[in-house]
This record gives structure tokens, sequence and C-alpha cells, in this order.
């Protein structure tokens, strides 16, 4: 634990907190992935990821960017709640958008 | 079309300029799309629309589209409907608001990521490259919407916000 708030329980506590470095499988962020495609247009894709996410057009520009030259790119990444919600949102919009979670 | 955008900002709005025969086109695309997702299709043409979501987790996958297919195809028909309404109002100035210009954003999308799959369109092609499809009229048609896709982008995001 990195995080010790205010109101922390005693110290002798703390020693019970198990201190692995590895996250737990639910605390790992979901990751929302957007593929290349030839289809969606690269001012499209560039404006629904500033849309949906509220990013700078600097910002999207490049996750397009990176898209479009690499193949793929993360835009997002949270709880599996929100990452769901991301990716039915592009999909709405047609972009090709996937989930990965590590294990 | 004549004019050199097809579509363009008005005060809070947006206003389309189709001429009669290419929103009686339009229409006829979105009845399409429509059906597409409301009747059996076959999947490889409509494979777009449905996206994969955990390509390397069966469980996961039926889990998702047991839970969210159904509702992507209720967001797609909930916004075509609001199209159609507003082509059939007809009149020589098409006026949208900004949640019924998004609509039919997504709807021309849609019809696009379907005739793109059924002409297996590639990164690299332009109406140069590929002979084979220029007497098509579907690339002619996919080359239509894509250039009111794109004026739709840009009216919705202001000339100065897009490369």
């Amino acid at each position: 634990m990195v995080f010790v708030p205010v109101t922390a329980a005693p110290e002798t506590s703390v020693l019970e907190e198990p201190t692995t470095d590895a996250t737990t499988f639910e605390e790992r962020p979901w990751v929302v992935i957007v593929w290349n495609d030839p289809i969606n247009l690269m001012s499209y894709v560039t404006f629904v990821l500033q849309k949906l996410f509220g990013y700078s057009l600097e910002k999207a520009t490049k996750l397009m960017l990176d898209v479009h030259q690499k193949g793929k790119a993360v835009v997002s990444s949270g709880s599996r709640e929100q990452a769901e919600l991301h990716v039915f949102r592009l999909h709405e919009h047609g972009l090709w958008a996937t989930l990965e979670h590590d294990e | 079309m004549s004019n050199a955008r097809p579509v363009t900002r008005s005060g809070s709005g947006y206003v389309l300029h189709l001429g009669k025969d290419e929103r009686a086109l339009v229409s006829r695309l979105l009845d399409e799309l429509r059906a597409l997702l409301t009747e059996p299709a076959d999947p490889a043409l409509v494979h777009r629309l449905f996206p994969v979501v955990h390509p390397d987790h069966p469980e996961r996958e039926a889990e998702y589209q047991r839970l969210m297919r159904d509702e992507l195809v209720t967001s797609r028909l909930e916004g075509i409907a609001s199209v159609s309404e507003v082509l059939e109002r007809g009149g020589r100035k098409v006026t949208l608001d900004e949640a019924q210009m998004v609509a039919f954003m997504q709807a021309v999308n849609g019809v696009r990521l379907v005739l793109g799959t059924l002409l297996d369109v590639t990164e690299d092609d332009d109406f140069a490259a590929r002979e084979d499809l220029d007497d098509s009229p579907e690339y002619q048609l996919y080359g239509y919407l894509s250039w009111v896709l794109d004026s739709s982008v840009r009216a919705l995001a202001g000339d100065d916000n897009l490369l």
C-alpha cells in the first residue's frame, strides 16, 4: 500500500497487509484498444476520440495516428465497468474497439 | 452535389445541403441499414456493426454480447429513426440540432461500414487505384458518403478544431 489514509488504523494492523508488488486481478485496469481499419476516416476517428473522452485535438490526433500507423492504440483504461462503457460508446460510433485485461 | 459543403453549421444548429434526390438516397440507405440491424443478415456483411470485444475470451465475449448487443441495436435504430424523421420533413433546407447531427454522422458511418465491408476496401484505396471498382455504383456511393461524413465531422468539430 502506497496510500495510507489519514484515519489509518493503529500501526500494528499495517503489518497485516500483504506486501506483494502485484496488484490484484480486480485492481488491474481494463484497457480499451482501438484498431486500425480501412473504412473509418481519420478526421472522424479524431473527432470521436475528442467527443467521447474529452481529449484535446493534439491528444486525439496523436492517438488516431498511432492507430493508423502502428495498427492500434490504447485510448482509455479503468475499471471493467468503465472500460465496457467506453467500448460500447466507441461501437456506437462504428470504431473497431476491443478490451484487454492482463492476467 | 452542387454545394461545396454538404453540411454546415448555422447558429446553434446544422444545415444539410442535400437535394431532394440525395435526401431520398440517404433515406433509402438508412432503410437498408435498419433492415440489416433488425432482420437476419449475413454475418460477414454486418460484422463491423457488431465488433468483437473480447477476441481471446469466448466466455467474456458471450457475456458481453448477451448484455450489450441489443442495446447497441437499439441505440443504432434510435439514431436512424431520428435522422429519417428529419429527412422526411422535407423542404429545401433541412436543419438539425446537435443530437440529430451526431445521429446523422453515426448513421452515415454505419452505412459506410457495410458498404466498405461489401467492397472490401483497403487502406491504400483511392479512386485511381481501384479501377476494378470505378464503375461500381456501390463504390461511387461509398465515396459520396465519405464526402458527406467528412463534412459532418467538420461542421460538428468546427474548422478550428480539425487538422
